[in-house]
């Protein structure tokens, strides 16, 4: 024995421990092995080592991708693929087609790829697959893609199409005869709105076992709310808005464009108070497990910051009291639709995520921002929160006063000298986009809480020279735009749940829910109102964080519901798992 | 409680309780196909085995004794390695050359858990390596042609770039 093969005691290793050390190794450590030495370029290809074949992780070469398809076997279970990007990575299209003889898959994972519905559709799919998930993957030619798929996709109880951009709501027909179907995750889907209506009233007559719909970040939770069978056991809606308040990054690469369309397309997918209503005289039926899946990642899973066990009340009113502030925040998150950015004061490191333009301008007026005396009427307290919106040609700055409360913003225009004293009345040049829109928020406000403290500030602040042109928090946020009609439309909603509520013979009230898990996360129409709707339902986990339920809502609901999980900011402050 | 003496290959004898001898199926079957559970002096060698090996052995033994037998199910295909406890992770901070004579000892004398944890172990060395980074780690002598390896060089540059 030489020197060299004594030191290499992996190879001294029986072939039979060895295939007990390759069982705990994915596919891409096993690629790599068989790089190594002929010794490993050997043992690898056994047969048993590629039943279960995770080829995630990076490096996702096309190379690898290859050398895994080849193999693939009959006794392969599952296939988990994620492409590094639109050119590397990619199954290719004959591999796929081959798949369809794979009797024993049961998981499939094809993310992140590229398909074309005139080459492929779902029908190519082994019929033995339980789990699917498409992720970030695009179809184009995509009309047919779904076209008859239900006798291939009878066994599948876990469908996952999130990021589909591609997708439109067409596709709830096809699924909705999917027999075995328990859960369906269709996050971030941004084009589900149209015609979402029809299709879901169709297609709640199928869906028989689907327990689990997560549309977080999609256009159609107002629908989906509306729409959702009685047997569902968990769904999951947040706002568009939220998502850059738990993940601090934009939820699309460029902002969407802001037509009258658009905006009232988004306005009418906001989850209202009576969004609810159908629940309202419900109950909760008999208990019902959550469906389980390995591609699907639980977003609530068990609770880690400990808030029911939380002692000391100082600290978490303190807590409270940071997040009241962030959530305030998201009132304002509407402005980033045009482009632009908010900052904190004393987050000035976020500086460099600010545009060049509006850092310059930012330095040249430090001293503004950051008045050492406090002889100007905006000049609150050093240490609160002060954020700014800048547009393309103007800027706003909205401070936060020591309650924790946002008074009116003020407007700088960009155009002007930057030495310039006191920024110029310009509601003449606000003809963007951004004011009208907030001009007509002014007009909607129903909140009457929020009212009195608004008047008050009001009220307090000599609006001489500066240009208050926007309301602050408490009135309706989270659509990032609000369509003209929306006021028209609040008036109507509520003309319907007085006819309703007049009726007294609520149509549902026989039929029992087992809804245990609803999250509204971001909506900031929902009120105590929708507390008071679906305290008879005995949740067992409600996320109302960033919406406008206060503490005392909160308290009387958990009265009737001592054992539900409330996420919120005063109580359960854990952050949903969104993936990627 | 009943004991009984092993011998490692190096003649130090450890004189251990059946119970914990009996997690080695290998020393089980032995024991009850031979019925050597009423003899206290018997000794039974392990030519295989040197003493720090079967120490370590013994310790990992002892510290599991009341461990539920694993139950083999070939419909579930347990892949993680992430599930590794502590006191297994601090028992295997050793040397590699220490690790792979675990290795041997756990087939050797059929201790499935001791066997799977190592294995992991081993595992979590391998996974996220370059080619090249687990030759080192190991010690590979790469014995592919000149005309292989240029192959797989290439391809390597290929990922690197994109």
């Amino acid at each position: 024995m030489t020197a060299l093969e004594q030191n290499c005691k992996i190879l001294q290793l029986s072939d039979c421990t060895m295939m007990c050390i390759l069982s705990y190794l994915d596919a891409t450590s096993l690629f790599n092995l068989s790089r190594t030495c002929l010794y490993f370029r050997n043992i690898v290809e056994d047969p048993q080592l590629w039943r279960y074949i995770e080829a995630r992780h990076e490096p996702n070469s096309t190379k690898k991708v290859q050398y895994i398809c080849e193999r693939i076997n009959d006794k392969t279970t599952h296939i988990f693929f994620k492409a590094a990007s639109k050119h590397n990575g990619l199954v290719p299209l004959n591999s796929l087609r081959q798949w369809i003889n794979l009797e024993q898959l049961t998981v499939l994972a094809l993310e992140n790829q590229r398909l074309d519905g005139n080459l492929l559709t779902l029908m190519d799919f082994p019929i033995s697959l339980v789990e699917l998930s498409l992720r970030r993957t695009h179809v184009k030619n995509n009309k047919l893609f779904f076209h008859n798929s239900y006798s291939t996709m009878r066994n599948l109880k876990v469908l996952i199409l999130d990021e589909c951009g591609w997708l439109d709501s067409s596709f709830f027909m096809s699924v909705a005869k999917y027999y075995n179907l328990e859960l369906l995750s269709i996050i971030k889907c941004t084009k589900l709105h149209i015609n979402a209506l029809p299709y879901l009233n169709v297609a709640r007559h199928g869906c028989h076992k689907l327990k689990l719909i997560d549309c977080r970040f999609s256009t159609i939770a107002h629908d989906m709310l509306e729409q959702a069978r009685y047997n569902i056991v968990a769904l999951y809606v947040q706002s568009m808005s939220s998502y850059e308040l738990d993940t601090s990054s934009s939820l699309f690469k460029v902002a969407p464009v802001r037509t009258t369309e658009n905006e009232e397309l988004i306005s009418q997918s906001t989850v209202r108070d009576f969004s609810l209503e159908r629940f309202r005289h419900l109950t909760r039926d008999l208990f019902e497990e959550l469906p389980e899946s390995l591609l699907y990642t639980d977003p609530y899973p068990e609770c880690s910051c400990g808030w029911r066990d939380k002692t000391d009340k100082q600290n978490r009113d303190f807590s409270s009291k940071e997040h009241h502030r962030s959530m305030s925040m998201d009132d304002f998150m509407d402005f980033r639709v045009a482009c632009q950015r908010f900052i904190c004061r004393r987050h000035v490191k976020d500086l460099n995520r600010l545009p060049s333009d509006f850092k310059k301008f930012f330095y040249d007026n430090q001293k503004k921002f950051y008045p050492d005396s406090s002889d100007s009427s905006d000049s609150d307290d050093d240490q609160d929160c002060c954020m700014f919106g800048v547009g393309k040609s103007q800027m706003i700055v909205i401070k936060a006063d020591e309650q924790g409360n946002i008074p009116q913003p003020e407007v700088i225009n960009f155009s002007k000298s930057p030495s310039e004293e006191e920024p110029q009345p310009s509601t003449s040049n606000s003809s963007s986009s951004s004011s009208n829109s907030s001009n007509k928020r002014k007009h909607d406000t129903n909140d009457d809480s929020s009212d009195s403290k608004r008047q008050k500030h009001v009220e307090n602040r000599p609006s001489t020279s500066r240009d208050i042109f926007l309301e602050p928090a408490g009135c309706l946020a989270d659509v990032r735009v609000q369509a003209p009609s929306i006021e028209g439309q609040q008036r109507r909603s509520n003309q319907v749940r007085l006819i309703r509520n007049q009726l007294a013979v609520p149509r549902d009230d026989e039929k029992k829910l087992k809804l245990r898990r609803l999250s509204l996360r971001g909506y900031r129409l929902i009120s105590d109102e929708t507390l008071y709707i679906i305290r008879n339902l005995h949740l067992d986990l409600l996320d109302v964080t960033y919406t406008r339920v206060t503490k005392q809502g909160l308290e009387e609901f958990l009265t009737f519901n001592p054992n539900c999980r409330v996420v919120h900011e005063n109580y359960c402050v854990c952050k949903p798992y969104i993936p990627y | 409680m009943p004991q009984i003496k092993l011998q490692s290959s190096d003649g130090e004898v450890f004189p251990i309780d059946v119970e914990i001898a009996k997690m080695s199926t290998t020393l089980k079957t032995m024991l009850e196909d031979l019925g050597m559970e009423d003899d206290d002096d018997e000794i039974v060698p392990l030519p295989n085995v040197n003493a720090a090996i079967l120490r370590k052995v013994l310790e990992w033994c002892t510290a599991h004794r009341h461990d539920p037998p694993i139950v083999d199910d070939p419909n579930i295909l347990d892949t993680r390695t992430n599930n590794i406890t502590c006191w297994d992770a601090e028992f295997l901070k050793v040397d590699q050359g220490t690790l792979f004579e675990l290795i041997l000892a756990a087939n050797y004398l059929d201790i499935r858990g001791l066997l799977d944890v190592a294995c992991k172990s081993v595992a979590t060395l391998i996974s996220g390596k370059t080619p090249e980074d687990i030759r080192k780690t190991f010690n590979i002598k790469n014995d592919f042609t000149p005309e292989e390896e240029e192959e797989i060089r290439k391809e390597n540059e290929c990922c690197a770039e994109k």
